[in-house]
């Protein structure tokens, strides 16, 4: 029933709104070739990132700007870190490659799910201890990272392979390092920066340790996270698919992001 | 709630590091605790601050709050960096914000993590290298207008181990200050969608408090409390009386639910009185005063208010009936001195409205006014009440010349005040602007002025940066700015009389506080608009300010 309940509420989520859905899927395919002429050379076909600029298909601060914020930063480019603007393209072509953007971002997509979010929200709170690290609408950990949003128009395959192998692609932040200092205390924790003459770390406990790399014996970066790797066997195929569930529904649930900025800034600095 | 004692404390030395970690240990899901015992932000890196940290007046290694403590001094008693060896001052990081315009935050600083917002962002920066630890990400709000439109932030309080930022549309968020990761977010400014925010809260015993701005949009002010766990508001105070409330009968109608006096800075705070100083702004509409006849109560005042309850304990206000947008949003600073043969708790304010005001705070008595604005022409002077006597210079539909103009004598850019030179310092701005009036209706999504100001172009503005003597009523020095521009930047001083600001030349300056003299300054390369603080981390000084879209800091060698 619940399954049942879940799929039919995103299916009517999408259908409530056949027009932007309409104008999506129309402008969908100009905005395809558009954002291979103007985008992909820099952030990847996909969207995923590429040597020159980040991926905007997944980062979390580019996904959850609306669309106005979206357009604003395709018309007038990001000057400070080299993108240029695009206003030229006209307003709908620039609308039309944000809309090829959302495709890509897996944004309106109709996620099935197949488990059951609620019995999945207990596993999450309970039997998996999910929240020692993560977060979910203010509530868990601050270790990991916040998955209020996480799960948004990500497939159900996806969300569990990152479950139960989750230190395939790993974000740098996420990778455990080992601080070895000259006094020959050792430190685990996850990276927060780290440049040629200085290391910041987390520790579980939540405290950073800031090093001068001159105090510094010897870094040693792992490639795992602190997350556990023993999900498969200690979750039934039930509870990781009620898991997958939760995280998707839950973040398919409206997060109101705030509507975009007209960048009009005044010189006498806001009352 | 009793009385907070007020406790002296020392500055703190930086403990060693103390290690007792392995990934094996445990996270506690608790939420922060407040009011433990415990000695929190003094270990590097261990950010959990309490109650004796807000409330200590003297500020070292920490900055907890925009103005560093409750006083609204400015006031570091970092000595490291001196008259003597300020000459070799050098810039240590530049932090370049991603999402804001101008920046006009003042950073706080914990346990070597500095915390700073641009826009609706919020950044943990480890504070002896600039770099990021966690960024906040949220998207500016489309559809504001006028001053909420800039999307300003001017940065984040804290207690426990969680930050509190408003955002432009005039939420409260709660965020873990280990993470960035959002606890909780409310809407504090409903019914009215000119509402914005650009203060940073303050947090006063276990409540945070907030404000709005707004005040030339139509919009009625408040101050409102929130549980700093739960985020439960707990009280309000509107700064503009409704029906049948003392001050009503300027009014009229539902004008009362457009009046202005809002709070957009962040007040000062007395634990031995249990009082809270906060300033409201200019009345709305701004320059049509025929809308709301009378003094226009709460508008252009500082409020006495019960942090416990926001009951209103006493008023002072400066420019009754304002035509000219002065706003009395000016830090109160709180000072505790010999005054007249007697020690007193005294409230010293550079009002915009071109004027100093001395107050009793315990009671609001005035005791005290000086003109400090060398061009000002809509008041013959001030009362021995302390009530302004109009020259009749106001508003008029060809339009009136009014100094000090609409930008104000001095804003919200921070005073400070130094008990090493026992002196006053503050940014003034020399200019009158043309005013002009016409009667409006309010309309919700525009601006509410009833017309406008503006600069005649032979006017030519100048800064000064003043050093006043409140015992003796008397300016010690005035340091005429020279530049293009014209600084939107604060004020701080130290323990060893260091005076720093930004000047109008876009440069980031100390001078000595005694005379005056410039002694170091820094081209910044961008226009300030924002105050200054210091810091400490492993025994080293820190000063910094933003400048444009970057955050600087700079030590000794």
């Amino acid at each position: 029933m619940k399954v049942l309940r879940s799929t039919i509420l995103l299916t009517l989520a999408t259908s409530l709104f056949p027009h932007s859905l309409y104008a999506q899927q129309n402008g969908t395919s100009s905005g395809q070739s558009l954002f291979s002429t103007n985008c992909a050379a820099c952030h990847g076909s996909d969207g995923r990132g590429g040597e020159r600029a980040p991926s905007i298909a997944t980062l979390r601060r580019v996904v959850s700007l609306t669309d106005a914020d979206l357009e604003a930063v395709v018309k007038n480019g990001q000057p400070s870190v080299g993108m240029p603007p695009f206003g030229y393209l006209g307003n709908q072509k620039v609308s039309d490659v944000v809309a090829y953007l959302r495709v890509l971002q897996g944004k309106g997509t109709v996620v099935k799910v197949t488990g059951d979010p609620q019995a999945g929200r207990a596993i999450f709170y309970g039997k998996a201890a999910c929240t020692k690290c993560h977060m979910v609408g203010g509530e868990g950990g601050f270790i990991a990272a916040d998955l209020s949003t996480y799960g948004d128009g990500l497939s159900p395959e996806a969300v569990r392979r990152a479950i139960i192998d989750p230190d395939r692609n790993l974000e740098p932040t996420s990778k455990v390092v080992e601080v070895y200092t000259l006094t020959g205390e050792h430190i685990s924790g996850l990276l927060r920066s780290e440049d040629n003459f200085s290391i910041s770390l987390q520790t579980e406990d939540g405290r950073f340790h800031l090093y001068s790399k001159t105090k510094i014996a010897s870094v040693r970066h792992t490639s795992h996270s602190i997350m556990p790797t023993d999900y498969e066997s200690k979750l039934t195929n039930k509870e990781l698919e009620d898991l997958v569930s939760f995280l998707i529904t839950t973040a398919s649930t409206p997060h109101p992001s705030e509507p975009a900025a007209k960048k009009n800034r005044r010189n006498n600095g806001g009352n | 709630m009793p009385n907070v004692e007020l406790h002296q404390v020392k500055p703190r030395c930086p403990k060693p590091l103390s290690f007792l970690l392995g990934i094996a240990l445990l996270l506690q899901n608790a939420p922060a605790a407040f009011g433990q015992s415990a000695s929190s932000a003094n270990s590097l890196g261990d950010i959990n601050v309490n109650q004796r940290d807000l409330l200590s007046t003297t500020l070292g290694e920490n900055w907890p709050s925009y103005n560093g403590d409750y006083t609204g001094r400015r006031y570091s008693s970092l000595t490291q960096v001196t008259p003597e060896n300020v000459h070799s001052l050098r810039a240590q990081w530049v932090f370049h914000s991603r999402n804001a315009g101008i920046l006009e935050v003042t950073p706080v600083v914990v346990a070597g993590i500095m915390f700073v917002t641009g826009s609706n962002d919020a950044y943990a920066l480890d504070a002896a290298t600039g770099k990021v630890l966690w960024h906040h990400a949220r998207a500016v709000t489309q559809g504001l207008i006028d001053d909420a439109s800039g999307h300003i932030n001017r940065g984040v309080a804290i207690l426990g181990t969680r930050i509190y930022m408003e955002t432009d549309n005039a939420h409260l968020l709660c965020l873990d200050a280990r993470s960035g990761n959002l606890l909780w977010d409310v809407a504090y400014a409903p019914n009215n969608r000119n509402y914005g925010a650009t203060s940073a809260p303050l947090v006063v015993k276990d409540k945070v408090l907030v404000g709005t701005s707004g005040g030339d949009d139509g919009v009625r002010g408040f101050v409102a409390a929130f549980d700093a766990n739960t985020g439960k508001e707990v009280w309000r105070f509107w700064t503009i009386p409704g029906p049948g409330e003392f001050g009503s009968s300027s009014w009229p109608g539902n004008a009362y639910l457009h009046g202005g006096a809002t709070t957009w800075m962040p007040g000062t705070y007395d634990p031995e009185l249990n009082t809270i100083y906060w300033g409201t702004s200019n009345p709305s509409p701004d320059f049509d005063g025929s809308v709301r006849p009378g003094d226009d109560l709460y508008t252009s005042c500082v409020l006495a208010l019960d942090p416990d309850t926001g009951k209103l304990k006493w008023y002072f206000q400066f420019s009754p009936h304002d035509l000219y947008d002065y706003d009395a949003t000016q830090t109160p600073v709180l000072i505790n001195a010999v005054y007249e043969g007697r020690p007193r708790k005294l409230l010293l304010e550079a009002n915009r409205n071109g004027f100093l005001y001395l107050l009793d705070r315990t009671n609001g008595q005035f005791l005290a006014a000086k003109q400090f604005a060398l061009m000002q022409n809509w008041a013959k002077g001030i009362d021995a009440t302390g009530r302004p006597v109009p020259t009749g210079n106001v508003p008029t539909a060809e339009g009136t010349r009014v100094c000090p103009g609409f930008a104000g004598a001095t804003n919200w850019y921070s005073p400070s005040y130094n008990e090493l030179t026992h002196l006053f310092y503050f940014m003034t701005l020399e200019d009158c602007s043309v005013y002009s009036t016409r009667t409006e209706e309010f309309e919700e999504g525009k601006a509410y002025y009833s017309t406008g100001a503006k600069h005649r172009p032979d006017e030519n503005a100048r800064n000064y940066l003043l050093a006043y003597d409140f015992r003796k009523g008397e300016f010690v020095w005035r340091n005429p700015q020279v530049g293009t521009g014209h600084t939107w930047a604060g004020v701080m001083s130290t323990a060893t009389g260091l005076v720093a600001f930004g000047d109008s030349a876009e440069e980031f300056e100390i001078v000595d506080g005694r005379t005056g003299a410039p002694l170091w300054h820094f081209n910044v390369g961008q226009p300030l608009h924002a105050s200054p603080m210091s810091y400490a981390v492993n025994g080293k000084q820190y000063f910094a300010i933003a400048a444009g879209s970057d955050l600087f800091s700079f030590a000794l060698p």
